[in-house]
């Protein structure tokens, strides 16, 4: 196929499927593209482009890509977050102090509650088994079997207070090691409106 | 090439080729197609994007009888060529980051 073949194919597809003036518009640009190529290269620049049914088709995908691209556009463009990493020695500087700061208020803080829990439920856990051995000399089986009850509440209680401190153990050890990440080596989230 | 040249990478590197100078289609495609792996198809979307953006405009001149039609950068399109160059340095840096084996665990 010849150069003016193409372009007159190319013409004959893209006006039927796109206003007149964008179709002249592409056939102009493609026209100048082979009368660039020069006579020696004119069958590669138009093999490499595609049969005029192909390049049409690319045309089209990609016209349709972007309208829709368009619809989605000002949601997309509103509002973007990255993070940008801290390089700065000074900002590091303060991140440790921080990170320092926030731990000498947090670990007295929750390593008390931490002691108080433990203790609490050791006590509650010694409790209920000296009931339970106590109570093995009592009268009745009935009043037996009631204090027995209320010992296995108590050490229930007991147990579930050191889980709760086992817990709270993590929860200072993971703020602490967030913490960390986030002002010092870490990188801060940044939002930053795109117009 | 594995990686996929997504369109805001390609108006910025169609930008920085016309920030060097003006332009006409077909050596701008050469051009391009001298460093990456683009169909000759893509650029033409691209041009008439970049365009319509007012990141550049055209004007046509003669070259040995016929029409070669030029394309030239605007200080919009410049602003958004450092924008881009902004947005991809900081993406290289993290995506060297995670490839160079910088990430800790946790």
């Amino acid at each position: 196929m010849d150069k003016e073949t193409y372009l007159r194919f190319l013409r004959a597809l893209l006006m039927n499927r796109l206003p007149a003036a964008d179709a002249e518009d592409i056939v102009r640009f493609y026209t100048e593209y082979l009368e660039e190529a020069g006579p020696e290269k004119v069958q590669e620049a138009m093999a490499a482009l595609g049969s005029p049914e192909e390049l049409t088709a690319k045309i089209m995908e990609q016209r349709a890509k972007e309208e829709a691209e368009e619809i989605r556009e000002p949601e997309a463009s509103a509002s973007k977050a990255y993070t940008v990493p801290i390089e700065n020695g000074v900002l590091r500087g303060a991140g440790i102090a921080l990170v320092v700061l926030a731990g000498i208020c947090l670990v007295p803080t929750l390593g008390g509650l931490f002691i108080g829990f433990v203790a609490g439920g050791i006590g509650l856990i010694v409790c209920g088994a000296l009931m339970v051995a106590f109570c093995a000399y009592g009268a009745g089986i009935g009043s037996m079997l009631l204090a027995w009850g209320a010992a296995l509440v108590m050490i229930s209680i007991g147990s579930l207070l050191i889980q709760a401190a086992k817990g709270m153990f993590y929860l200072l050890k993971k703020a602490m090691k967030s913490l960390w990440k986030t002002l010092v080596e870490g990188e801060v989230s940044v939002h930053e409106a795109v117009n | 090439m594995v990686f996929q040249l997504t369109a805001p990478l390609l108006d910025g590197c169609v930008l920085a080729i016309l920030e060097q100078g003006d332009a006409y289609g077909y050596s701008l495609t050469q051009r391009l197609r001298g460093e990456i792996d683009v169909s000759e198809s893509t650029l033409y979307p691209v041009l008439r994007r970049l365009q319509r953006d007012g990141y550049l405009t055209v004007y046509d001149e003669q070259f040995q009888g016929r029409n070669r039609r030029y394309y030239a950068i605007t200080p919009t399109g410049r602003e958004q060529l450092a924008e881009c160059r902004e947005q991809w340095w900081t993406y290289e840096r993290k995506i060297d980051h995670i490839l160079s084996g910088g990430m800790q665990d946790g």
